[in-house]
């Protein structure tokens, strides 16, 4: 631990705040990867003599907040666009409503007639065949 | 249409993450050392940091895992590596990465003498 936390914990909080709009989750994500490669390349300096020079090439290496939360924005895009749109409901328009209606009951009645008319046939068939 | 500036992203997004996974196989890698040898590459990176968000991508898409060892010196270092899935994607994209390559060279013009 020395001063030059400082600088990391002020380009952690930059990445951060440029990342407005990436889930939450996302966020802890590529901030807890980011705090482990700085960790784990001070800790290749060793820390009681590592320099300032040292820390601040180390987060110009790893870049730009905004270009990090570019690329984090891009890949909250791709899954959303992966996931694809939710299906789209079936609507039936008011007019093709009523005409679906007035063909139902056409259907019905037909079927209907039919009916009647078998039950009429049968009936005439068997007089006819007892006669 | 896109900027000039803009056409390197274009093209690097959808390759760059087989770059990644290429660079796996022949074993499990250690992160930092991962991202410092993808960095260094300027047509392929604008930065380092840029790549923790693709390897993040990466994981959860299955392709690869990771596993946390303990080093000689300092934090625990998070390694990297393929699963079958990344390997049957990394396939994947070589076949298809050639036909497209040969495709764009016929037709632009780019096709090695």
């Amino acid at each position: 631990m020395n001063t030059y936390d400082d600088l990391v914990s002020d380009y952690l909080r930059a990445v951060e705040q440029a990342m407005a709009g990436v889930p939450a989750n996302r966020r802890a994500e590529l901030l807890a990867d980011l705090s482990e490669h700085i960790a784990a390349k001070r800790a290749e300096l060793s820390p009681d003599r590592e320099t300032e020079v040292e820390v601040r090439s180390i987060l110009e290496l790893l870049g730009d907040p905004e270009d990090l939360a570019a690329e984090a924005r891009l890949d909250a895009a791709t899954d959303a666009a992966d996931a694809g749109p939710p299906p789209a409901p079936i609507l039936i328009e008011p007019k093709k409503r009523s005409a679906a209606v007035l063909w139902v009951a056409i259907t019905m009645a037909a079927v209907a007639t039919l009916c009647v008319l078998t039950v009429l046939l049968g009936i005439l068939g068997l007089a006819l065949f007892r006669a | 249409m896109e900027a000039p500036g803009s056409l390197s992203t274009a093209l690097r997004r959808g390759t760059l993450e087989f770059c990644v996974l290429a660079l796996m196989e022949d074993g499990e890698q250690y992160g930092v050392e991962l991202v410092r040898r993808l960095g260094s590459e300027r047509t392929l990176t604008t930065s380092e940091g840029t790549l923790y968000p693709l390897l993040a991508r990466l994981r959860r898409a299955g392709w690869v895992e990771t596993t946390w060892r303990e080093s000689p010196s300092g934090p625990p270092r998070r390694y990297y590596a393929l699963t079958r899935q990344g390997t049957v994607a990394l396939h994947h994209f070589r076949e298809e990465w050639t036909d497209f390559r040969d495709t764009v060279d016929r037709i632009v013009g780019t096709r090695p003498a």
